[in-house]
């Protein structure tokens, strides 16, 4: 069962000359439990896609449906609703909020929702991400790794039916990057949440089950890795990150 | 530098919004103080003219100087010196004339209209006002009641030896001759600098040996009349230290506005320091020092300074000009002279170094603490991390649902977290409240005493007519102006009360021989159900009588010992005092068939005046009173001729004209000796001087008022777009545009209620200093002011209501993710 599907998405900027098509009809839609990653070279309009399906962005024209509802048709408040209660967005740079303490900030979408915080759910995630001596650290005490732990949990404890991480490795080491990814993975396997991941590093897009890789605005490839092998994936010699010159 | 000074330059012109708001921020803080200056300045000239008025243009008069004396004046120091013989004194049409004598005219002495200064003994210099009034042209001859003829040869506007202002009701006129002088004069100087003016003073008196006596610390020298209050306003004191608290006075006031005005300006460049932190970042980053950082904003301040300034000082000569105008209007009615906007260095001056100096400390400041910080930190607009040993290993506490909801919650560690940038606005609002509720409180007090100047005695206007050959025919005149609703007259002989201590006097008074006309008293009769006309005691109060035994004076009940009240005869000796001068032996003061009672002449019921009201008299119609009066000594029968008239009437400003031009049509000397008032028109007075006041108070509390609310609405309002990403990201979690307006209310909510906790104690505090410290007379009440409190603390609210109200509407419509992402630079 689908539980997104993107129908001739498009986001232009400018007009007349100075016309840009970040996205330009885009099509694909994603399976229920499935871990996505969606790569490309800078500019390539993936964080566009990713920002358009998280309702934080709004579409030039295209439908964009998630668990039966068209959200490109969702006025500012039911989008508002949406996104507290269907989607989940871990951003680059974490984007706590500063003056909670790492407890509350988890805490805060379902609050603000209205609903009561599963607190056995929450202990769990704490715990998976290793995050029980830090609760009360507020997250200007945190380190950058830890910091997006606790964006991952405050996405996870609502229970989205879109878990979106945009670049959410791009500002940590290789380390924690690795654990980061091992996360999204386990998340993905245990709680069989859906991932839409946007990353230019193809060494990250192999933990994903699915990679969409995008060109100046269009899906140019979309392949399903097979469990046991990577050969889905076209690599350059130069391993690492996915250029203009290699990508595919 | 200059690539500096430039990059400075175009960031101001990039950031024009902010740019304009924070020239905005100086121009009102400028404007305030320059307002202050300028209300000073305006306020000394029109003393200086009052000095002038009353004292004339020269610093010191001395009399009686004989030729030989004249030497003592041989001084440098002096710029104008006149010698003159007052001739005489002499009536006119018009009222008193000086006839003066002048032998050599110093330069300057007249402002002359047309016509030339007298040269010989028949020729004659006159006002311009007497000139119109007479139609005396050039060349004219008038004679004066001395008897002797001149001739005009001159009209004189203005006059440096006796101070002229040309009016419709001029009561004294000066008229200049020509004389040789000889014998004694009057000698009038002015010197070139008036700080100079009491040393040499001192010299004159010390060469003339002049005998003086101390008075209250100051030489006061035989013969000399120093025009000290012109003298004062020109900076020339005895006592320097007088001096110094009028300059102290002065500077009080302007540093109570200059705190006010700097907690604007600084937030004013903190906010525009906040926004350009990671320029600040990068330009450090890329080698620039604290110290040239620092040159750069010197630059900008002196940039800002200049424009505002100078917008500023045109804008309160205007602002000024305006609430002098309204004000004139307003004070014309009563005859008080134009107030003009006047422009006194000293103070302008003060004025502009107290906005200087708080321009440039006020908006260095933010700027050396942010300059401070590592380039990483700006570039980053963040401290670095800092592990708090508190939080170690600390269990996780059992969850409590927040009081105020988890947008509350949030609304207060923000606030908590932004309360640096909130304290600035709370110390504005704070003293805005403050010097609101002062300003507001002395109003009240001085509105309050102006009011219970307000009589409302039951007639509106009251005539006291000594008895003179013209008595009657101005009697005659006044009953038949149609204006009059009723005219009520009395005539009493009574005894002077003086003897009776002014604070004792309520509690009672003397007996009173009251005349009242035929009619009244027929009225009266038949309401106290007389047959026949009796002596109408009116007995009210307890009467001041003299008790023999224990050689004191007291107030009693007048209790006569007989048992029919209304057939016998009561004897008044002990109960009337007398003018000291007349034995009381000489008169009797016994009266027979007395009716005693407590009601007033029907007339009189309404009346709450003393004079009016007889509280005890014996009332009396006209051949009664005649009877009485012709038994009585001369004194007594001068006194028993007065008329006072009580009048009733709807159009007391018509009637006020055609009173005075009745009286004006007297004799000066006669005029003098009537006593009119015009109660309605007194009244109304007191209103336009309330009015007056509230004009200058109010626009000083509107300004206050309009510094603050910006102040409020800049930082507020700043203050969101800054958290602008801070926003974006609630938002992208689900927070809906209404949960942010939850939240930020929530938020102006609690700076509101810091201001409160902060403002109104102290205001209250100050209130009560005034309370104290406020000269209120015994039967006025302190008035507190409630409203202004009620009012302040609600625009404090309005304006943090609609300001977030605003600014969430803006960050409403932004695109959340643009927001994100946005850089500052």
């Amino acid at each position: 069962m689908s539980i997104l599907q993107v129908e001739n998405l498009s986001k232009h900027y400018g007009k007349k000359e100075q016309l840009v098509k970040a996205l330009d009809e885009i099509t694909f839609s994603v399976e229920k439990g499935e871990f996505v990653a969606i790569v490309g070279a800078s500019g390539s309009g993936k964080s566009t896609l990713l920002h358009l399906i998280g309702g934080v962005d709004k579409p030039t024209s295209g439908k964009i449906t998630v668990d039966g509802v068209d959200i490109t048709s969702l006025k500012e408040e039911e989008l508002a609703k949406y996104r507290r209660e269907k989607t989940s967005i871990i951003y680059q740079f974490y984007n706590l909020i500063p003056v909670l303490n790492i407890r509350e900030n988890i805490e805060f979408p379902v609050l603000i929702d209205g609903r009561k915080v599963d607190e056995e759910f929450l202990n769990e995630l704490i715990e998976v991400l290793n995050l029980q001596n830090r609760t009360t650290h507020l997250p200007n005490e945190l380190s950058g790794g830890e910091q997006q732990r606790v964006a991952i949990a405050r996405a996870l404890l609502i229970k989205p039916n879109l878990l979106l991480a945009d670049e959410a490795t791009g500002n940590l080491d290789s380390k924690a990057s690795q654990q980061i990814l091992e996360l999204l993975t386990l998340t993905n396997q245990k709680y069989h949440q859906t991932i839409l991941m946007v990353t230019h590093d193809l060494e990250l897009a192999r933990y994903a089950s699915r990679i969409i890789t995008i060109k100046d605005g269009k899906i140019v490839a979309d392949e399903k890795k097979n469990k046991n092998s990577n050969e889905s994936l076209s690599l350059s010699q130069d391993k690492g990150k996915l250029t203009d010159e290699n990508a595919v | 530098m200059k690539t500096l000074y430039k990059t400075t330059l175009r960031i101001l012109k990039q950031n024009k919004k902010r740019t304009f708001v924070t020239i905005l921020g100086v121009i009102l803080s400028s404007i305030l103080m320059f307002g202050i200056g300028l209300m000073f300045s305006t306020m000394r000239e029109n003393l200086l003219v009052e000095a002038r008025r009353s004292g004339g243009y020269q610093h010191v008069t001395f009399v009686n100087m004989t030729p030989e004396k004249m030497t003592a004046f041989s001084s440098d120091k002096i710029d104008w010196l006149v010698e003159y013989q007052t001739l005489e004194t002499i009536e006119t049409i018009n009222g008193i004339a000086n006839l003066i004598a002048i032998e050599d005219v110093p330069t300057g002495s007249f402002e002359l209209l047309s016509g030339r200064l007298p040269k010989k003994e028949q020729e004659i210099l006159i006002s311009s006002g007497y000139q119109k009034k007479n139609h005396l042209p050039i060349g004219s001859v008038m004679e004066l009641e001395n008897g002797r003829f001149y001739q005009v040869v001159g009209i004189y506007k203005e006059s440096k030896i006796f101070y002229y202002e040309e009016k419709e009701n001029n009561q004294r006129e000066f008229f200049y001759t020509y004389q040789e002088l000889s014998g004694p004069r009057t000698v009038a100087l002015i010197y070139q600098d008036p700080k100079d003016a009491y040393q040499e003073i001192d010299k004159v008196a010390a060469k003339l040996e002049l005998p003086y006596e101390m008075v209250m610390g100051e030489k006061q020298y035989e013969g000399v009349s120093i025009n000290g209050n012109l003298l004062m306003l020109y900076g020339s004191i005895r006592d320097s230290s007088k001096i110094a608290m009028m300059v102290c006075l002065l500077i009080i006031v302007l540093s109570i506005f200059a705190i006010c005005c700097y907690v604007v300006i600084y937030n004013s460049f903190s906010i525009s320091t906040a926004e350009r932190k990671k320029i600040y970042g990068v330009l450090k980053s890329e080698g620039v020092s604290y110290k040239q950082l620092v040159r750069a904003t010197r630059l900008e301040v002196l940039v800002i300074g200049i424009i505002a300034i100078s917008i500023a000082f045109v804008l309160s000569l205007g602002l000024v000009g305006v609430v002098l105008f309204i004000l004139n209007k307003v004070v014309h009615e009563i005859g008080v002279s134009p107030f003009k906007v006047a422009i006194y260095p000293l103070f302008i001056i003060i004025s502009l170094f107290f906005i200087w100096a708080t321009l440039y400390i006020s908006a260095m400041a933010p700027v050396y603490k942010t300059v401070k910080r590592s380039p990483i930190e700006l570039l980053r607009q963040t401290s670095d991390i800092k592990i708090k040993k508190k939080h170690k290993l600390r269990k996780s506490k059992t969850k409590k649902r927040p009081l105020f909801g988890v947008l509350g919650n949030l609304a207060f560690k923000n606030f908590k977290r932004d309360q640096k940038k909130y304290k600035v606005t709370i110390v504005s609002l704070c003293i805005s409240l403050i010097l609101f509720m002062t300003f507001g409180t002395i109003i009240k007090q001085l509105i309050n005493e102006l009011n219970s100047q307000e009589r409302t005695p039951g007639y509106q206007i009251y005539l006291y007519l000594p008895y003179s050959k013209h008595q009657e025919s101005i009697l005659n005149q006044i009953n038949h102006l149609e204006e009059i609703d009723d005219i009520y007259q009395k005539q009493k002989a009574f005894y002077y009360d003086d003897q009776i201590d002014p604070d004792e006097r309520e509690k009672g008074n003397l007996i009173g021989i009251v005349q009242v006309e035929d009619e009244v008293y027929e009225a009266y009769k038949k309401e106290l159900g007389l047959t026949e006309d009796k002596i109408i005691f009116v007995n009210r109060k307890p009467i001041y009588r003299y008790n023999e035994e224990k050689s004191v004076y007291e107030f009693v009940r007048f209790d006569p010992v007989y048992p029919d009240p209304t057939t016998s005869t009561i004897n008044l000796s002990q109960y009337i005092y007398p003018f000291p001068e007349i034995d009381s032996d000489l008169f009797p003061i016994t009266f027979d068939n007395v009716f005693m009672t407590e009601k007033l002449p029907p007339v009189e019921e309404n009346y709450t005046e003393d004079n009016a009201i007889s509280w005890n008299s014996i009332t009396l119609n006209e051949e009664q009173y005649q009877e009485f009066i012709h038994t009585q000594p001369s004194r007594i029968q001068e006194e028993a001729t007065i008329k006072h008239l009580f009048i009733e009437t709807d159009s007391y400003k018509k009637l006020d004209n055609e009173i005075k031009d009745i009286l004006g049509s007297l004799p000066a000397e006669e005029r003098a000796n009537i006593t009119y008032e015009n109660i309605n028109m007194e009244n109304y007075q007191i209103h336009i001087m309330i009015l007056a006041v509230k004009i200058v108070l109010y626009s000083i509390t509107f300004l206050i008022g309009l510094v603050a609310i910006t102040n409020m609405v800049n930082t507020i309002h700043t203050n969101m777009i800054l958290r602008s990403r801070e926003i974006a990201v609630l938002k992208s979690m689900g927070l809906s545009n209404r949960g942010l307006r939850k939240m930020v209310m929530w938020e102006g909510i609690y700076l509101a209620l810091k201001t409160y906790l902060w403002g109104i104690p102290i205001s209250l505090i100050i209130v009560m200093l005034i309370k104290t410290f406020y000269p209120i007379s015994e039967n006025e009440v302190f008035i507190f002011p409630y409203d202004y409190l009620l009012t302040s603390l609600l625009v404090i609210a309005v304006v943090i209501i609609l300001t977030i109200g605003y600014s969430t509407k803006k960050i409403g419509k932004q695109n959340i993710i643009e927001t994100i992402r946005e850089d500052s630079i």
